[in-house]
């Protein structure tokens, strides 16, 4: 085990620059200077402010210089300077990160938690209205487009009804907790704020629900099918045999058995809930990653869209890794190597 | 396992017995109007083919029927209470504890996510027997009982860290647990090699003996129903056509099914199908030596890498027109030899020459040519067609890939093998699913006969088949060979089977060829000790305790 983990992990820098290769070379493909974003528009006619520009950013020098520069201060732990932002791209990542991550964390949890208990709920009420409604939902999770629930939802809960809480992290003119891990609801527990972490909770909720929207589709129909395939299994009737009821074959046997491959799945689908966060963080004024790739794409901020591709394939890789482990943890056949 | 007299009160009463399944094509009757009983501490056996409903019967017993099943008519009395009025409750109550049961396939009925002890110890737990330590010391007493070494160690280990006939221990551990009065053992050893399989019904004697245990066992092998049953009950489409004593139905057999049965089954006294050839009598087509396959292994959780060699130092040939059988148990590398003699996997080393020319290595237009002269039958005739090919497009493949004839002319080759192979050639537009065992592997066979091939190599090929269809099919490939010159390489684990087929019979195990011979002379006397231990596995047919010997043997 340890030897695996140890292997994966040296093995991870590998990819990741792959990943900062491609990422490097699609962003330098696209026709268009970024200069307008480095300089704006309007200081674009002076010829001096736009030399000076360029060789302060080193737009002057070849495609592999640039390239071989950049590879040398990332080793050095420096992702470049934002030519939008002017900070460095590593501080920006930093800044943004946690809220991406509380959200993603937190659609996560909804995705296995809720994916679990409705699959297994229909499932048990198999054939049922239960079952038809809960088969419906699953499906309308899996195909209704996330922009679309997003703005419906908001405008139901929030604007009409009022019940659930509006765009943004917080509410207005609430101010922050003192940063500690970046995680607004950690952060106020951590302050000791009660008032202060619900409003940061309730923020997350509806947000983070339409994230796992997909997701949670799909864990509630392999978790409903795998249940209704492992209860027909021999070692489900062996279980029946011994004089178990069936609910004692189906907590104690079947749903262990039938919760495995959500563990693959779930590990596949991190890589897209973090792509959703795009969407959804643009709909709710949500100031993490997702927003930020959007705002330095238009900007041809090549240093940020590096950077956002590199911190992107990082997670891809842990939960990678995560599943792996997770999954081996779980089923005794399965050995890592 | 002799019933006891003084109480003629059965334990189990089965009567009238009919269980309806609902399908899509409305009801279908499994079981019509079976009559059972089974006396305290007695073994019965119930003994058909597939299909014939006995494993349906079964499991009414234990009210485990698949979802889609209803008993529709009849009682079951179990000591003295009706089985089918008993709510859920009570009926949990009685499963595990008062009725065992003995699955069929170890590999699939023991949860692979829960260790082997605490699947055995939750029984103690769910009746009321014992909990916490008590239920644990209960299991590991069991798993020393059934004969596990190191008990206390295993206890913790999870099923894939079993091999096969461990498993098969533990399930009988679990059936047995409470000490039930009947068990149901469905098919206990059908999945396991015949060494083992004796040994296991051996131990579920001995236990059952010792704990007064009736034991209802179902089966599709008679021999070894006769051997371990006091009484048969024979059942064919879901009804019982004959039941008694297991030397009368078996010696004596009133009605027409059982005779059939047990004409076609084949023992260690049946006649050859193919007379009494010898080795010497034609020239090798396939001669083979020291042809060896090694794979790369992974041992312990450093994943050190190491060869082992699944097939060592194997040498023999195939005289033309003659039939060679290769027998052993799973792991014995049998079924690996067949592949390389196919081509179908390169060897380490070694040499097979066919037909005078060393074939190992060949590749190109030189492979696709021997390809024509050597062809396989293998084990499953579910798996081994392409479910969305006719049974016309599966026979005329072969021909389109050697591109042989024109259309019209494959048409008529398709016809004349079909009906060489005994089916009716209008099948040739009907798709594998609407085809019985027997005639997919028909099929099969009239594919690997479609290029006119010399050699035709039979993995298992019969091993899947009920022992009705299987006596055909051997007298088809009998047919066949005399008819077309053929040279069979038949591979197998049924000595039976080997013994009336074969002209020349090889033993392997553990990758070597342990004995040679003529099946007369290696089966009547045999020289090395795994042969005899092979051999005194099979069941033979005679029932235990009983005066004359059945027909089986005669």
């Amino acid at each position: 085990m340890i030897r695996f983990v140890a292997k994966r992990l040296a093995l991870m820098p590998l990819l990741l620059w792959g990943i900062v290769t491609i990422a490097f070379l699609l962003s330098h493909a696209v026709a268009d200077n970024p200069l307008a974003s480095i300089v704006g528009e309007r200081n674009l006619g002076n010829p001096d402010i736009v030399r000076a520009a360029t060789e302060r950013w080193g737009l002057d020098k070849s495609l592999p210089e640039q390239y071989f520069l950049y590879i040398a201060n990332l080793l050095q732990g420096d992702m470049g300077t934002s030519f939008r932002t002017k900070a460095p791209v590593g501080s920006d990542l930093a800044d943004r990160l946690p809220a991406t991550l509380e959200l993603a964390a937190m659609a996560l949890v909804f995705a296995i938690v809720i994916g679990t208990l409705l699959g297994v709920l229909a499932a048990r009420m198999r054939g049922r209205i239960v079952d038809s409604v809960v088969r419906v939902l699953a499906l309308l999770g899996s195909s209704l487009p996330v922009f679309w629930v997003g703005l419906i939802f908001l405008f139901i809960f929030y604007a009409s009804l009022g019940v659930a809480a509006g765009p943004g992290r917080l509410s207005a003119r609430v101010i922050p907790p003192p940063d500690a891990t970046g995680f607004y609801t950690v952060d106020a527990l951590l302050a000791g704020d009660w008032p202060l972490f619900v409003d940061a909770f309730g923020h997350l909720l509806m947000p983070a629900l339409i994230m796992s929207l997909a997701l949670l589709g799909t864990v509630i129909r392999i978790v409903r099918s795998q249940m209704l395939e492992e209860q027909g299994s021999d070692y489900a009737r062996t279980a029946r045999a011994k004089g178990m009821t069936r609910g004692q074959v189906l907590n104690r046997h079947v749903l262990r058995n039938a919760i495995t491959p959500v563990i693959t799945i779930v590990g596949v689908s991190v890589g897209l809930l973090i792509m959703g966060a795009v969407l959804i963080e643009t709909i709710f004024s949500w100031n993490g990653i997702g927003t930020y790739a959007v705002e330095s794409s238009r900007a041809l901020d090549f240093p940020a869209i590096t950077g956002v591709c590199l911190v992107g394939g990082c997670i891809f890789l842990v939960a990678n890794l995560v599943t792996d482990i997770a999954y081996a943890v779980v089923d005794p056949r399965v050995r890592l190597s | 396992m002799t019933a006891t007299p003084d109480d003629d009160r059965p334990l189990l009463a089965i009567a009238g017995l009919t269980v309806a399944f609902t399908t899509d094509r409305g009801p279908v009757e499994a079981v019509r109007g079976a009559d059972l009983a089974v006396r305290r501490g007695e073994t019965v056996a119930i003994v058909g083919e597939s299909g014939s409903g006995k494993s349906t019967l079964a499991s009414a017993i234990n009210g485990l029927l698949a979802a889609n099943g209803h008993v529709t008519a009849g009682s079951i009395d179990f000591d003295g209470t009706d089985l089918l009025a008993l709510p859920e409750r009570r009926m949990n109550a009685v499963r595990g504890r008062r009725i065992g049961l003995v699955p069929q396939d170890p590999m699939s009925n023991l949860n692979p996510l829960l260790p082997v002890g605490k699947q055995i110890s939750e029984i103690f737990r769910i009746h009321g027997v014992a909990g916490g330590r008590a239920a644990r010391d209960r299991a590991v007493e069991l798993l020393d009982a059934v004969g596990i070494p190191d008990p206390r160690q295993r206890y913790r280990q999870y099923p894939h860290e079993f091999s096969g006939g461990m498993r098969q221990r533990v399930l009988i551990a679990m059936g047995l647990a409470c000490r039930p009065q009947l068990l149901i053992a469905d098919e206990p050893t059908s999945a396991l090699d015949v060494t083992v399989q004796k040994i296991v019904l051996d131990l579920l004697d001995e236990l059952t003996t010792s704990m007064g245990t009736a034991v209802l066992l179902v089966t599709h092998d008679l021999a070894l129903a006769a051997e371990r049953a006091d009484r048969v009950v024979v059942m064919h489409r879901g009804a019982v056509v004959e039941s008694g004593p297991t030397a009368e139905v078996l010696n004596d057999p009133r009605n027409d099914y059982t005779r059939r049965l047990l004409d076609a089954a084949p023992g260690m006294a049946t006649e050859s199908l193919v007379g009494a050839e010898t080795l010497t009598d034609a020239a090798p087509v396939i001669e083979v030596t020291g042809l060896r396959k090694e794979y790369a292994v992974r041992n312990g959780a450093f994943g050190r890498r190491s060869r082992f060699a699944a097939v060592d130092d194997v040498s023999f040939s195939v005289p033309r027109g003659r039939t060679v059988g290769i027998v052993g148990e799973s792991g014995s590398g049998k079924s690996t030899t067949a592949k390389m003699l196919l081509m179908l996997e390169p060897s380490t080393s070694g040499d097979i020459v066919f037909d005078d020319r060393e074939v190992t290595g060949l590749a190109g237009r030189d492979l696709f040519a021997f390809r024509r002269r050597v062809q396989p039958v293998f084990q499953n005739p579910y798996a081994a067609l392409d479910p969305r090919y006719t049974v016309g497009d599966t026979v005329r493949e072969p021909l389109e890939v050697h591109r042989i004839g024109t259309r019209a002319e494959q048409d008529a080759r398709v016809s004349e093998l079909l009906t060489q192979v005994a089916l009716d050639p209008d099948l040739a537009d009907r798709y594998p699913h609407e085809l019985s065992g027997g005639q997919r592997q028909r099929v099969a066979i009239a594919r690997a006969l479609a290029l006119d091939p010399e050699v035709v190599i039979l993995d298992e090929a019969v091993s899947a088949l009920d022992v009705l269809v299987q006596a055909q099919i051997l007298d088809l490939l009998v047919e066949l060979q005399r008819r077309l010159g053929l040279s069979y390489v038949f591979i197998s684990h049924d000595l039976a089977v080997v013994r009336i087929l074969c002209h020349h019979v090889h033993v392997m195990k553990a990758g070597r060829i342990v004995e040679s011979g003529s099946p007369d002379a290696l089966f009547r006397d045999p020289q090395h000790e795994y042969t005899k231990e092979l051999l005194a596995a099979i069941p033979v047919g005679t029932p235990t305790g009983q005066g004359a010997g059945p027909k089986l043997l005669t």
